[in-house]
């Protein structure tokens, strides 16, 4: 008969073995797309923010112009009217897309944290710490003592820990298999409502200045400014000395300059929706066919990344 | 009675937003081609009003999604608390992991240590 000493080793390599034969070879997450859920969702993080820059760049510009309006307007004895000092949008209807924005955000952080690997880490953490409890315990005086020759090693301990914790990763990806699929197809059709709303907000606007939506305003916001400050020195030129006529006239192209990047800042916006579009698709691919998916995913990282730049160069000049 | 003619298309958003923009350059043209400053004042007046009824006409396009956009925000919280519930289940699943681990290795002490009392 073979002793229990040699049994329970040989069981645990068994059980270990299979959940690993399992997890590589049937069923379980591929490994790029537990890489490739972070950068999705760092992504999502990247263009919602650019998303909301967006619409506070376009309010921003209309409170610059206003108070320029006012300056240039004034007359001395001509009584303010506070009530003419406006906001662009309601709180209202800010509210609902920023609060789209945060489900969009949730959507992709909830997914990072379930198929990123932190609910397997979260197994192997608490094992790690129960396998060092068990270290502690099997080398203590008492057990040592109680134990005398009967070898039951640390090394042992942990082999029963680990196939259990292979067996717990491979249930875990074996439920996000069988869920993830259908969560994600689930969110194609919002996703894509998400990116025609909001593309429809942005709107469009050509090198005339015609347009409609937040480029429009925008682009009519910079037009107003540079409209007011040619009256500004219309009306002040003589008033000013050398420095001061340079210096207010150098603020026309500068404005010019800042009207095409603003602008072409809002446009790379707008494209980047098509990209969350397209990487949401790919998600959705790469969870049902374990195929290669970076390509649409990295492509939205890296432009959010860099348009968010912009958006905080445009938010640090007048 | 109703009228034989055909009725004037209705104007199209962009078509509204296009005549206001020829009002706002035709009155800044107006603005540089006044020669008193009255005249120059009144003009730039009215071209104020016109920028402002823009922003307006903007505002109201996008108040009109809004109603569209809270709609869509139901729709993503349903999914997002489907995504919740599923990693509660997984969270379930760990702590029966880690329950599971406990008494495994409690089965292994036991043994053990009857082998050392039992050999």
């Amino acid at each position: 008969m073979r002793s229990l000493r040699t049994t329970l080793p040989l069981r645990t390599l068994a059980v270990t073995g299979a959940a690993v034969f399992l997890c590589l070879f049937w069923s379980c997450l591929p490994s790029k797309v537990q890489t490739a859920i972070p950068a999705f969702a760092q992504a999502v993080t990247a263009m919602s923010a650019n998303t909301k820059a967006a619409f506070e760049v376009v309010e921003q510009k209309y409170e610059e112009a206003q108070a320029f309006t006012l300056v240039v307007n004034y007359r001395p004895g001509q009584r303010f009217d506070p009530s003419t000092v406006k906001v662009l949008l309601a709180d209202e209807d800010l509210d609902a897309r920023m609060k789209l924005l945060a489900g969009l955000q949730q959507y992709a952080s909830q997914l990072e944290a379930l198929a990123g690997g932190a609910a397997t880490s979260k197994v192997e953490q608490s094992n790690k710490q129960l396998g060092a409890s068990l270290k502690t315990l099997a080398s203590s005086a008492p057990i040592k003592s109680m134990a005398g020759n009967a070898r039951y090693t640390a090394i042992e301990a942990n082999g029963s820990v680990s196939a259990v914790d292979a067996l717990g990763n491979f249930l875990i990806q074996e439920k996000l298999r069988k869920n993830l699929p259908e969560l994600i197809a689930g969110m194609q059709e919002p996703v894509a409502a998400i990116r025609d709303l909001f593309k429809a907000d942005i709107g469009a606007v050509d090198t005339k200045g015609d347009g409609r939506g937040l480029r429009f305003a925008l682009w009519a916001t910079y037009t107003q400014l540079i409209q007011k400050q040619q009256e500004f020195l219309d009306a002040n030129f003589k008033d000013l000395n050398p420095e001061q006529r340079a210096a207010e006239i150098e603020k026309l192209p500068a404005t010019v300059r800042a009207r095409r990047l603003a602008d072409q800042t809002l446009a790379q916006t707008e494209t980047s929706l098509d990209q969350l579009v397209k990487a949401n698709v790919q998600l959705l691919d790469a969870v049902k066919t374990k195929g290669a998916m970076h390509s649409e995913i990295d492509g939205l990282r890296d432009e959010s990344l860099r348009i968010g730049e912009f958006y905080r160069s445009l938010s640090s000049t007048k | 009675m109703s009228g034989s003619g055909t009725a004037s298309p209705q104007p199209q958003q962009s078509d509204v937003y296009s005549a206001f923009k020829s009002l706002y350059d035709s009155l800044n043209d107006a603005y540089w081609a006044a020669s008193t400053v009255e005249a120059k004042d009144r003009i730039s007046g009215e071209r104020d009003e016109v920028y402002e009824v823009m922003m307006d006409l903007v505002a109201e396009d996008i108040k009109s999604r809004t109603g569209d956009f809270q709609a869509l925000s139901q729709k993503v919280t349903e999914v997002n608390k489907r995504l919740e519930a599923l990693s509660k289940d997984i969270d379930s699943l760990v702590a029966r992991v880690s329950a599971a681990n406990a008494v495994v290795s409690g089965i292994t002490q036991v043994l053990s240590l009857a082998r050392a009392f039992f050999p």
